[in-house]
């Protein structure tokens, strides 16, 4: 029987911080992000009100699946005609994490698509190898090679500082 | 996990945790575009029918859009939709899961021929190619359109080429770019390509104007193209001035062009 659109709002609520994370480590910035949320909220919707077939066996690995593959899809239909752009003032970065969120942000923006997917799914979201590579449908060596090299780049980007960031 | 591990999960953790998304607006917004995504799902079975019937052998559905006494664009966009699956396929087996061989890609017509058909087959007043790599990686050409005042971006380029499986990827197969069980705009052609429309929606950004309208259209061809075709109702990409009510091409004609064999030399 299909969950109840009450259960979906509920899950929503409650998945949604944790999915505009890893979407805003993807995308580098808020609107790209909240994009893909609500892209990734719409796709679960429909298939959590599918009248046909099983209910979602475990939505939370779904929803977080659903986002990694829409981020990807999106960045291979889109990214090669649209207009770059810089990154805009989407709001004031003030206090906190702002400086860490800055940094890693440059040094995201260095590795390319699938490897930021690789990166958030692994060590964001703790997805084993195995589960990341059926996320992303990439191979197991695949998903490796892309996470030793993702981490190489973020320390040639980061430098020393990124030692001052893991330490701090 | 090594202790290297866990410092870039506390790292990426720490950018990201004082984020504070206005969880009501997302949520509401993804609840609207999955509640309208059913509502296409819905009727989409008689769309998709019909847009089927119509790419095969009919134009009823496709003229009427095209050959209106304000449409300057040519007919020939929508016979040349229909010509390019009534064509007997190289590929036998349309599946869109198997990925295409690279002998098997087609090969464009020149870039300039190119931007000549689009300016035929969409009436425009100019056509600039804004993008056109000779380099042989993934061959991509970009093209802007000029219809009835409005920007029309047209791109076309090599998705399963060489370089996606050295950089540690599987050959890509058509089904790509969507899939069908999640993505009601989702299908897939007779030839075995699979095909994405995705309706009128704001073009989005910072600071663009809701009334900024786009359609698109993303194309995965059995043989390897990936053309996407994008219509808007502004003069640029989330800036200009707003000269229609709606993107200026149909979803129809937007097809018929994508489907088009005129790209293939």
């Amino acid at each position: 029987m299909p969950r109840t659109s009450e259960e979906f709002e509920e899950f929503a609520v409650a998945r949604t911080p944790q999915l505009y994370r890893a979407a805003w480590l993807m995308c580098g910035e808020a609107h790209r992000a909240e994009d893909l949320v609500q892209e990734t909220l719409a796709k679960v919707y429909v298939r959590w009100h599918r009248r046909l077939g099983a209910p979602i066996e475990h939505p939370v690995a779904y929803a977080h699946t659903t986002l990694a593959r829409t981020y990807i899809s999106a960045q291979r239909r889109r990214s090669n005609h649209e207009t770059p752009s810089e990154h805009l003032p989407e709001t004031v970065e003030t206090g906190g994490d702002a400086a860490t969120r800055l940094a890693l942000r440059e040094a995201l923006d260095e590795l390319a698509p699938m490897d930021r997917a690789v990166l958030v799914l692994r060590y964001l979201e703790d997805v084993s190898v195995a589960d990341t590579a059926d996320a992303l449908g990439v191979s197991p060596g695949a998903v490796r090679n892309r996470t030793i090299r993702a981490l190489d780049r973020l320390r040639a980007v980061l430098g020393p500082s990124l030692r001052d960031l893991l330490e701090t | 996990m090594s202790p290297h591990d866990s410092g870039v999960t506390d790292l990426l953790r720490r950018a990201s945790d004082d984020l504070t998304p206005d969880v009501d607006r997302l949520v509401r917004g993804g609840i609207s575009r999955g509640r309208s995504r059913q509502r296409r799902a819905r009727i989409g079975t008689t769309v998709a029918s019909l847009a089927v019937i119509g790419v095969v052998g009919g134009l009823a559905v496709v003229v009427p859009h095209l050959g209106g006494a304000d449409s300057a664009r040519d007919p020939g966009i929508g016979t040349e939709g229909a010509s390019a699956t009534e064509a007997p396929s190289p590929t036998p087996a349309p599946d869109p899961d198997r990925a295409p061989p690279a002998d098997e890609l087609r090969t464009l017509v020149l870039p300039q021929d190119m931007s000549d058909t689009l300016l035929t087959l969409t009436g425009a007043s100019r056509v600039d190619a804004v993008t056109i790599d000779e380099s042989g990686k993934d061959r991509a050409r970009l093209y802007y359109a000029s219809v009835d005042g409005a920007q029309v971006s047209f791109w076309i380029r090599w998705y399963n080429n060489p370089q996606v499986v050295e950089d540690g990827g599987q050959p890509l197969p058509p089904s790509h770019i969507c899939e069908p069980e999640v993505e009601p705009d989702c299908t897939t052609l007779p030839d075995g390509s699979r095909l994405l429309r995705e309706e009128v929606r704001p073009g989005g950004g910072t600071g663009v104007p809701e009334t900024f309208l786009e359609r698109s259209l993303t194309l995965a061809t059995y043989d390897g193209w990936q053309i996407s075709v994008i219509a808007r109702n502004t003069t640029d990409e989330k800036q200009g001035e707003v000269v229609a009510d709606e993107p200026v091409l149909t979803m129809d004609e937007m097809q018929a062009l994508a489907t088009s064999t005129a790209w293939y030399a």
